[in-house]
């Protein structure tokens, strides 16, 4: 089978198009230095907020302020895992994600994903 | 630990918008382009002679000694994992879970892919079969049952489906228990049903070998043909043409294509933020949605992909109950892009921590081949718009085969009369495969 030239030169043109996206567009000098500051609120077995975004750059200090009424276990699910275990009352945790990716926050015996954050490099 | 995907860490970034879009306006415009401009008599011919390979190949890869040892290979290393998952720790550093969701469920796309059907020697319920025929004079070949006709390819979507299930809906994917389910289930359904139909059953009833077997029909190596097994290099549409069509062939690709649509749909800000909002708290609840959801996913693509291939007009009514089937092979190149994409930083990287963690499978400080001291690479989730062209580059090069493969099937299925108009529904509708395939990279 030999496809047509024309589709040939169209998949060609369409590679270079993709590869042309893929310079990295410039850095943004956010306050990549400010922490990130995400409040968990863990009352009457619910979980609040459910999935909200952040975004972070690898690195970047992440501040976890949690206010529970109960016995939990938070997940973050990153590269490596970590765990951070709360218990009654007010807890303040402090993390940093190494590896790029989109990392979710969970509360494993409550049940749900608090937060969802996009680290870039 | 309720980990997603049963190993846990993070996923990849969002594809970026324009990203997307560029993948998106080229899927379009090589459809049409297709459709317009491509050959108007069928051209891939899985009985084309292709290039023959060097007769040693085939004396090799038929010989009995290959047989034993990549049989013995693939018993092996299920037994290794086996060791990890009843004798192992639970948590991060329990190769099982990986092994099964990382390099079994997705090794196998690119495995296939890149060496044709290797997987019908490394199969441990294969080599498990074929042991125990040998013990017992009986030929593997055939069973004591013939396997029935009318079951087609349906047991292994239904297993398919169980396995997508318990990767994406059930309650606790990555936990040991489940891999021992699995890894026990698995042994005995496929050793019991290969006794029971012979060879048959691996090729219609085992989820993971029919997967293989698909993926595989798109790789450049094939047989000459039935009766001349000589190996040869082909145009992997033409291999692809070839795929055995039996009932329950769309079930299968259905499943592929919809349970990786939905896990990808779990990922999106509407997802997170007002779905979840029905389930959290409650984990039978959230079996209960994400279940609802997979089977919807599911559904939708058999459902929609059954009515665009039963659009064109001037078949007969026979003809066209038979079109879904025959035209489902063009729909794996589009679930291996799909899954390619979904998955490819996933499997090298969670790959890399499975193999570190198989290495000491008891916990007991071994290190199999040095292997437990090595450091996991994130480099491609280092480069995220390297990554991020891959990933379009891999739905969109799946779109374009797919196409194509759907194009070459109708020349010779519809009138030439309608040979136009019958395939503008099935385009559309693979387009609509891809822009969401974008979309949910761009949103998950």
């Amino acid at each position: 089978m030999t496809p047509p030239r024309t589709l040939i030169a169209l998949a060609l043109a369409g590679l270079l198009t993709l590869t042309g996206c893929a310079q990295d567009p410039p850095v943004v000098d956010g306050d990549a230095d400010a922490p990130i500051s995400i409040q968990v609120r863990i009352a009457d077995g619910k979980v609040s907020p459910l999935g909200t975004s952040y975004a972070a750059e690898v690195g970047q200090s992440i501040v976890l302020d949690v206010t529970s009424d109960t016995d939990d276990e938070l997940h973050l699910h990153a590269e490596p895992e970590e765990t951070f275990a709360v218990t009654p009352g007010t807890h303040r945790f402090e993390f940093a994600v190494e590896v790029p990716g989109s990392v979710s926050l969970e509360s494993h015996h409550v049940g749900g994903t608090i937060a969802t954050i996009d680290v870039s490099p | 630990m309720i980990l997603a995907h049963g190993v846990g860490g993070s996923t990849d970034l969002p594809v970026p918008l324009e990203y997307a879009m560029v993948g998106a306006a080229w899927a379009l415009t090589i459809s049409f382009a297709v459709l317009a401009l491509a050959w108007r008599r069928p051209r891939l011919d899985p009985s084309s002679p292709g290039v023959a390979l060097p007769q040693w190949m085939t004396r090799v890869v038929d010989s009995n000694v290959t047989r034993a040892v990549l049989g013995l290979v693939g018993v092996g290393f299920t037994a290794w994992v086996a060791l990890a998952a009843f004798g192992g720790d639970p948590g991060p550093t329990n190769g099982a879970p990986g092994a099964f969701y990382v390099l079994l469920w997705v090794g196998i796309v690119p495995l296939s892919l890149l060496c044709g059907h290797v997987w019908a020697f490394l199969s441990p319920v294969r080599a498990l079969h074929g042991a125990v025929c040998w013990a017992l004079r009986r030929d593997p070949a055939t069973g004591v049952w013939t396997y029935p006709a009318r079951l087609g390819y349906w047991p292994a979507a239904l297993g398919l489906l169980a396995f997508v299930w318990t990767e994406l809906a059930s309650p606790d994917p990555g936990a040991l228990a489940t891999v021992r389910v699995w890894l026990v289930g698995y042994v005995a359904y496929g050793v019991l049903g290969g006794i029971a139909f012979g060879r048959r059953w691996f090729e219609r009833a085992d989820p993971f070998d029919v997967y293989a077997a698909f993926v595989a029909a798109l790789s450049p190596f094939g047989r000459r043909s039935p009766d001349d097994r000589r190996i040869v290099a082909r145009n992997p549409l033409s291999n692809l043409a070839g795929l055995p069509v039996d009932r329950g062939i769309v079930a299968v690709v259905a499943v592929l294509l919809g349970s990786t649509a939905f896990d990808s749909a779990t990922g999106t800000p509407w997802w997170m933020t007002e779905v979840q909002t029905w389930y959290a708290g409650s984990a039978a609840l959230a079996v209960a949605y994400k279940t609802l959801g997979l089977l919807t996913a599911v559904l939708l693509v058999a459902l929609v992909f059954v009515l665009a291939t039963r659009a064109a007009r001037g078949l007969t009514p026979l003809q066209r109950r038979a079109m879904p089937g025959e035209l489902a092979h063009s729909l794996v190149p589009i679930v291996v892009g799909y899954v390619g994409a979904h998955y490819l930083s996933y499997l090298v990287e969670k790959g890399q921590r499975t193999v570190i963690a198989l290495a000491d499978p008891l916990d007991r400080g071994w290190d199999l081949l040095g292997l437990g001291g090595l450091q996991p690479s994130y480099w491609l989730s280092e480069h995220p718009h390297l990554l991020a062209v891959l990933k379009v580059g891999l739905v969109l090069t799946g779109h374009v085969l797919g196409v194509v493969a759907a194009h070459d099937r109708c020349l010779g299925l519809l009138p030439r009369a309608h040979q136009l108009t019958g395939q503008l529904a099935l385009m559309l509708v693979m387009v609509g495969y891809t822009f969401l395939g974008l979309f949910l990279l761009f949103a998950g």
